[in-house]
């Protein structure tokens, strides 16, 4: 009798240690919200309401090969999360004889949220005061910019603006 | 050397109690002297049985990202319940799917089993439900983790310093357990058992920008519900011991 529970208990003793091996997978839904990107708005100098596109803008990410970003009269510009800052190549009336590139970096630091298990964290940008600085001092076509929100946590709205 | 210093607790544990044993039946000698025949049916006798989670303790000296004891004990109130303690303390790293971090604490569960298996004479096994009353106060490291992005434009990039990397101490959670399980006697005044644990999570605190993802004695907690689910083996030694009943 003590013999036959002793078998049992071998039984379930190696039963359980397969078993606790497999774990539920737990899996990151693609709408849960990820680390948010920069919207910056192209407004005109003297009416900073007005939006104002840049003719045949394009951009180019320094330090990351072959990314362009076409241009529209919002762009969508994604930050560099293990960094605190990004920089940026605007590109004016790109392949055109007077085509003018203004180097631009944006500072910010970075304050990682938690989300769930699954997903783990995400990053939230912070601009620091001087969100935005021009690398080429001369001859530049972007005026000025405005920050808009403060902090990047969502892509509700534009976070920046820059005048030109 | 940490592994040896374990098990001198544990065999220091079986030293105690050998001693308190002796003890015990030098009171009883003495008593004896003293009371009426008639009076030795009113003594009653309790059974305090103690031991230890020997997987837990392999587990310690196999596994680099575990290191845990618990001890167990129980007390016969009456002939089938038990009056039941386990005391743990546990620290463990553990990588989810995106998060390593590094759990420790200790909890202690006390509570009664019930013994519904009908022995034979002479036998003393038991198949038992029971319910626990389980709190723990750990502590939560975040070591590293991977980000979620939108895209991979700058890579993915293991973090291991900044925001959200870190202690977070003073943390708490308890929870109440249903037990079943089974105890068999192996030799005489050694037991062995295993017990599978429902577990439903009452309060934590959590910590900041962080979540109890494992709470020691508890096990994993998962983000949608508050149900979690466990199990123990015990190895385990009894020990008569002998009260006059209060009158």
């Amino acid at each position: 009798m003590i013999k036959k529970e002793f078998n049992l208990i071998i039984f379930s003793l190696i039963f359980f240690l397969f078993y606790n091996s497999c774990e539920k997978d737990d899996i990151c839904l693609s709408d849960t919200p990820t680390s948010p990107r920069l919207i910056v708005k192209m407004v005109d100098k003297d009416n900073p309401d007005l939006y104002k596109s840049a003719n045949n803008l394009l951009i180019k990410v320094v330090d990351n090969d072959s990314i362009n970003i076409e241009s529209r009269d919002s762009i969508i510009l994604n930050l560099n999360p293990y960094k605190n800052y990004t920089q940026f190549e605007f590109i004016l009336n790109q392949g055109s004889e007077n085509e003018n590139i203004d180097t631009l970096q944006i500072n910010y630091s970075l304050n990682n949220i938690y989300i769930d298990r699954a997903c783990g964290y995400k990053t939230s940008f912070i601009f620091n005061s001087n969100a935005l600085t021009l690398i080429n001092e001369k001859n530049n076509w972007i005026e000025s910019y405005l920050i808009l929100k403060d902090t990047i946590i969502n892509e509700e709205q534009a976070h920046m603006a820059i005048l030109h | 050397m940490k592994n040896k210093h374990i098990w001198l607790f544990y065999i220091s544990f079986l030293g105690i109690h050998f001693s308190n044993q002796a003890q015990g039946e030098n009171k009883i000698i003495s008593n004896d002297t003293i009371i009426i025949k008639s009076d030795s049916l009113n003594k009653k006798t309790y059974k305090l049985r103690f031991g230890f989670d020997p997987i837990k303790t392999v587990l310690s000296q196999t596994d680099d990202n575990y290191n845990g004891i618990e001890i167990v004990g129980d007390l016969s109130l009456f002939e089938n319940l038990f009056l039941a303690i386990e005391l743990g303390t546990e620290d463990k790293t553990k990588q989810s799917e995106k998060i390593n971090f590094t759990t420790t604490g200790s909890y202690i569960k006390l509570g009664a089993d019930y013994n519904m298996y009908k022995n034979w004479k002479g036998m003393n096994n038991q198949i038992y439900i029971g319910f626990r009353f389980s709190n723990s106060i750990h502590k939560q490291r975040v070591n590293s983790f991977y980000l979620r992005n939108s895209d991979f434009l700058w890579g993915n990039e293991l973090i291991t310093s900044g925001t959200g990397i870190g202690l977070r101490e003073n943390l708490n959670a308890s929870w109440i357990e249903f037990i079943t399980g089974i105890k068999v006697q192996v030799l005489k005044n050694i037991y062995m058992g295993f017990s599978v644990r429902f577990n439903r999570l009452l309060s934590d605190k959590k910590p900041l920008n962080f979540d109890n993802l494992y709470i020691p004695g508890f096990n994993k907690k998962t983000d949608e519900n508050i149900f979690g689910a466990g199990f123990n083996y015990t190895i385990s030694y009894s020990i008569p011991i002998k009260f006059n009943k209060s009158k």
